[in-house]
């Protein structure tokens, strides 16, 4: 049958089928015909041996009847029945005359001739058994011979035994005669029997024909009867069985209207066939299902030209279709593509498309046949036949190459081959698949400049980073700029706006220059100084073409051609410019300039910041100087404060006391004891200095941090300070105390000053309870010292722990006011805190805080 | 004025009340026959180098104990005390530093310097007294320096 996916071959193949109905017309035709020629011979023959027999039978009848007197006529009338017998011996037929008892008497040579004998002779006075297996004996005495007897006459068909053995299909009719014998027709009938046995067959091997065919077909007659259809039909288009029962076209054409897409089209053709019997059709027919039906309609003819009526073969295309569909789509795909596909299998392109021929520059028939090679740039074109044979040899190839124009310009290209076998592994042809890659090309290029690009920003940032005058960050920018663009010189001029000078804090030149680092020019003779100031970038393509300023000028004359100006702006404001020139006239591009200004913003921002770096540092020294300034003043403050301080009250101690001693007839009780109150307040006033001094100490001192047993301390504390106050009775209680982390020295101040009070306001009391405990809370020990001694009023509180703020009298209590003072400054330093608790009268408990061990402060 | 030569204690002090107090309790052990006075460091150095008006007194005479107050004119106490001390001639003379100071960076940098004692002057002149005389006591007539 036709291939599915080639249209034009079906179409093709209509005439031969055509032709192959033909001739299986005919063929039945002709087998009908043979068998029609045979059964008119055999009547012919039956009737003129019925006549023959008639006659005879009437003949013998009247020679019976006139035996006796027709005596004279017998001569006659044996010639005659001589004449009878030579035309029956020469019959076609066999004949043979048989006996009442059996036995053929007479037979001619046919007869013999059926049964494998070569005459009569050794036949006759046989019985007609010697002739037949016993089977066929028994078939003829059940099925022929009781007729016979009946009616006088019987015929049927029997096997014959030959003389050989071998059998014989043979037609016998039996007539009695009058003698009482009978005679016997007989006739070979073979070959009958194999014409009507190869008509069967014929027959069935058509029916399966028609069965396995893959077009359903059915056979109406003129009258529109089905005459034949085959299970296809029926199951293509879903008759019921009693439809198709019912053979009638006009029944099933109802049945099949619903399932049309067109019904009226399909019916009117059908009507149009029916009515011009000799009109020959194929046409589509669309179903509601969405099937496709292809039909081919021709009227069956005999081969007389007879007209029995028409053919339908109906075939399903709906898969043919659909594949011719996707097969457009496909070719549609490589039609439409802006990928360019080629087809060659040898040395020269058999196929283009319209994107290959066009992206070359040419049309696609001016490429078919021209070799492969000339898409090829010129260089390129010596590895071609490597490049065809690695692809044959893999299978597929995927790779680069500049492809050559029409118009002789190039392109970089992205070629996939693929080299299409056969099923024995036999290459075919290559499918090549072009994509002109010029604009992936540049976007790499692109991106290396940009990759390049950042990197050598990076190396600016960084260099820029590392250095750290303005002139060393200029000079390690410029120094990385020459990777990025080629430029003669590059310098970076920063403006002074108060000297209106330029200063070229940076060069990176080729050759000799007189504008190197440290050139001062007037900003005026700077090149648009206010499109500058507006943050753009001034760009000239060529000196030449312009009027030069005098900086320009020497430029030029240096060999500068082409120039770019890019502002270095911070923070809006306008400091300098980052300028590049180069010997060829139109040097810079877009991106270099764009370059320039990713330089010149990186530049601006970290010129800046050296500028402020400068200023911190200037700033630093300046307050690092000052500070030591301070520290000095303070220093010598406190040194005169202790040393200056304390010579006049030595003096007047001293003096004071030279008077008493040198003068004392002189002086009266009153002068003793106004010298006494001085000499007290000399005291007084040197306890106060020491206490001052000791408290600014106390400030400034470093703390050494040590792990501090505050049990053991606070004891040896109570021992000295218990020792320098003989003759009171006290009772202390120094409970277990936690280790402290701090300053052991100042520790030891601290309960220097905490006990030394509770001594001190415990006087009044005659026994002196003073207790030092601690506790913790959370990640701090608190401790305390407790008193039962005067107390204070809580409402003064806050004036505890203030400098020389006593809550009590000096007569009554000695004292400056500095040691709780000095208490809380320690324990800040330490990160604790410091409270007390009190009532007047009932003593005062003061309470300390440390961080607890670990915690660092 | 006593002959430089002969001098036992070298006083370096500017304060005049101090001078006289000084003097007042050295008396009182008979111990001021052989003091001399200067009032600033450079003559202090002037003396114990013999230079300038000291020039014709003999280094080897030098004093048996300089008591140095460090706050003066000139070139301050603790110069001085570097001075005496660095100089291989004038290291063993003893030295003790009289100050009103109770820095105790003074009195760190003193020792480190090499003083032989650092008092801190009392204000209470019956302190005073009872210190110098036995500071006297102690490096003029006590220590025995080597010769």
């Amino acid at each position: 049958m036709s291939s599915p996916s080639d249209r034009r071959s079906a179409s093709a193949q209509k005439p031969r089928r055509k032709t192959a109905n033909r001739t299986r017309r005919s063929r039945q035709a002709a087998a009908g015909k043979v068998a029609a020629r045979d059964i008119t011979a055999l009547k012919r023959t039956q009737e003129e041996l019925k006549k023959a027999n008639d006659e005879l039978e009437r003949r013998v009848k009247e020679r019976t009847a006139e035996l006796a007197e027709a005596n004279v006529i017998l001569q006659e009338q044996i010639a005659e029945r001589k004449r009878q017998s030579a035309a029956m011996a020469t019959a076609m037929d066999g004949i043979a005359i048989l006996t009442q008892d059996e036995a053929y008497v007479y037979m001619n040579e046919a007869h013999a001739k059926i049964y494998g004998y070569d005459g009569p002779e050794a036949l006759l006075g046989k019985t007609w058994r010697e002739l037949y297996y016993d089977n066929e004996i028994k078939k003829i005495e059940r099925e022929i011979l009781p007729a016979f007897w009946e009616k006088g006459r019987s015929q049927g068909e029997v096997i014959g035994k030959r003389r050989d053995g071998s059998t014989v299909d043979t037609e016998i009719s039996l007539t009695a005669i009058a003698e009482g014998g009978l005679v016997c027709v007989c006739r070979d009938i073979t070959e009958r029997k194999r014409a009507e046995e190869a008509l069967r067959f014929q027959k069935t091997l058509l029916e399966c024909q028609s069965e396995a065919a893959i077009d359903g077909i059915l056979v109406a007659s003129s009258d529109r009867k089905w005459l034949s259809f085959n299970r296809r039909f029926i199951d293509m288009w879903d008759i019921p069985e009693e439809v198709a029962r019912a053979k009638s076209s006009e029944l099933a054409l109802r049945w099949v209207k619903d399932k049309l897409a067109d019904p009226e089209q399909f019916l009117t053709r059908v009507e149009y066939l029916y009515q011009h019997p000799d009109e020959e059709s194929q046409d589509e027919i669309v179903l509601k299902d969405g099937r496709i039906f292809d039909r081919y309609s021709a009227p069956v003819k005999s081969a007389e030209e007879a007209y029995y009526g028409r053919v339908w073969y109906y075939r399903d295309i709906t898969e043919r279709r659909r594949a011719e569909q996707e097969l457009c789509k496909l070719a549609s795909i490589v039609e439409h593509t802006e990928s360019g596909v080629a087809i060659s299998s040898g040395d020269t392109f058999e196929l283009v498309n319209p994107a290959f021929a066009r992206m070359h520059g040419y049309a696609v028939e001016e490429l078919i046949g021209t070799p492969v090679a000339q898409i090829f740039a010129p260089e390129f074109r010596a590895q071609v036949p490597e490049h065809i044979w690695a692809a044959k040899e893999r299978g597929r190839l995927t790779f680069e190459a500049p492809h050559l124009r029409k118009d002789g310009t190039v392109f970089p290209a992205l070629i996939q081959v693929t080299a299409v076998r056969d099923e024995q592994g036999k290459p075919l042809y290559r499918i090549a698949t072009v994509i002109d890659i010029s604009e992936r090309k540049q976007a790499e290029d692109k991106l290396q400049r940009y990759t390049k690009r950042l990197e050598n920003l990076q190396e600016i940032d960084r260099a820029v980073l590392a250095a750290r005058s303005p002139e060393k960050i200029a000079q390690a920018a410029l120094h990385h700029i020459q990777d990025l663009m080629p430029c003669l010189r590059a310098s970076v001029v920063v403006f002074d706006f108060e000297t209106k000078e330029g200063v070229v804090i940076a060069t990176q030149v080729c050759r000799e220059t007189k504008i190197g680092t440290g050139a001062r020019w007037p900003i005026t003779a700077f090149e648009l100084v206010e499109t500058l100031e507006q943050g753009k970038p001034v760009v000239v393509d060529d000196l030449l073409s312009r009027p030069l300023s005098p900086i320009m000028k020497a430029l030029q004359e240096e060999g500068v051609r082409s120039y770019i100006n890019v502002p270095l702006i911070s923070k809006g404001e306008f400091i300098g410019t980052v300028n590049l020139a180069s010997e060829k006239p139109g040097a810079f591009s877009n991106e270099d300039v764009e370059i320039a200004r990713e330089i010149a913003n990186s530049l601006a921002i970290a010129i800046q910041q050296a500028r402020l770096h400068e200023q911190v540092q200037r700033h630093a020294v300046e307050l690092e100087q000052r500070v030591a300034e301070r520290t000095a003043e303070l220093e010598a403050f406190s040194y005169s404060v202790s040393h200056d301080l304390r010579s006049p009250l030595r003096a007047i101690d001293g003096f004071s006391r030279i008077l008493q001693e040198d003068h004392a007839g002189m002086l009266d009780a009153e002068c003793n004891r106004l010298l006494s109150i001085i000499r007290s307040n000399t005291q007084n006033m040197a306890q106060l200095i020491d206490d001052l001094l000791a408290f600014s100490r106390i400030g400034r001192k470093e703390l050494q941090r040590t792990e501090v047993d505050m049990t053991e301390l606070a004891k040896t504390v109570w021992e000295e300070l218990k020792a320098a106050t003989p003759g009171r009775k006290l009772h202390v209680k120094i409970m277990p105390l936690p280790v402290a982390h701090g300053d052991r020295a100042m520790l030891r101040q601290v309960f220097v000053n905490l006990l030394a009070n509770a001594i001190k306001f415990t006087r009044p009391r005659e026994t002196a309870m003073i207790e030092v405990g601690a506790g913790v809370e959370g990640n701090q020990n608190v401790y305390y010292v407790k008193d039962n001694g005067v107390g204070f009023d809580m409402q003064y509180v806050h004036k505890l722990f203030g400098v020389f703020q006593r809550l009590h009298g000096a007569e009554e209590f000695e004292g400056t006011g500095v040691g709780l003072a000095i208490v809380q400054r320690i324990i800040q330093r330490h990160g604790g805190r410091v409270w007390a608790e009190g009532k007047a009268g009932e003593g005062a408990a003061i309470y300390f805080t440390l961080p607890s061990k670990g915690m660092k402060l | 004025m006593i002959n430089v030569d002969d001098v036992e204690i070298l006083l370096v002090e500017d304060n005049q009340n101090d001078i006289e107090l000084t003097l007042r309790a050295l008396k009182k052990h008979n111990l001021t026959n052989f003091v001399h006075v200067v009032k600033d460091g450079a003559e202090a150095l002037a003396f114990i180098f013999c230079t300038g008006v000291y020039a014709s007194r003999q280094l080897e005479t030098g004093p048996k104990v300089v008591l140095l107050d460090l706050k003066l004119p000139k070139v301050d106490g603790l110069e001085v005390l570097r001075q005496i001390k660095s100089d291989e001639r004038t290291k063993v003379i003893p030295v003790v530093v009289m100050t009103s100071s109770q820095e105790e960076r003074d009195i760190v940098e003193s020792y480190k310097l090499g003083v032989n004692s650092y008092i801190v002057k009392p204000v209470d002149f019956d302190k005073f007294i009872q210190c110098v005389a036995e500071l006297g006591y102690y490096w003029v007539l006590c220590n025995k320096p080597p010769r």
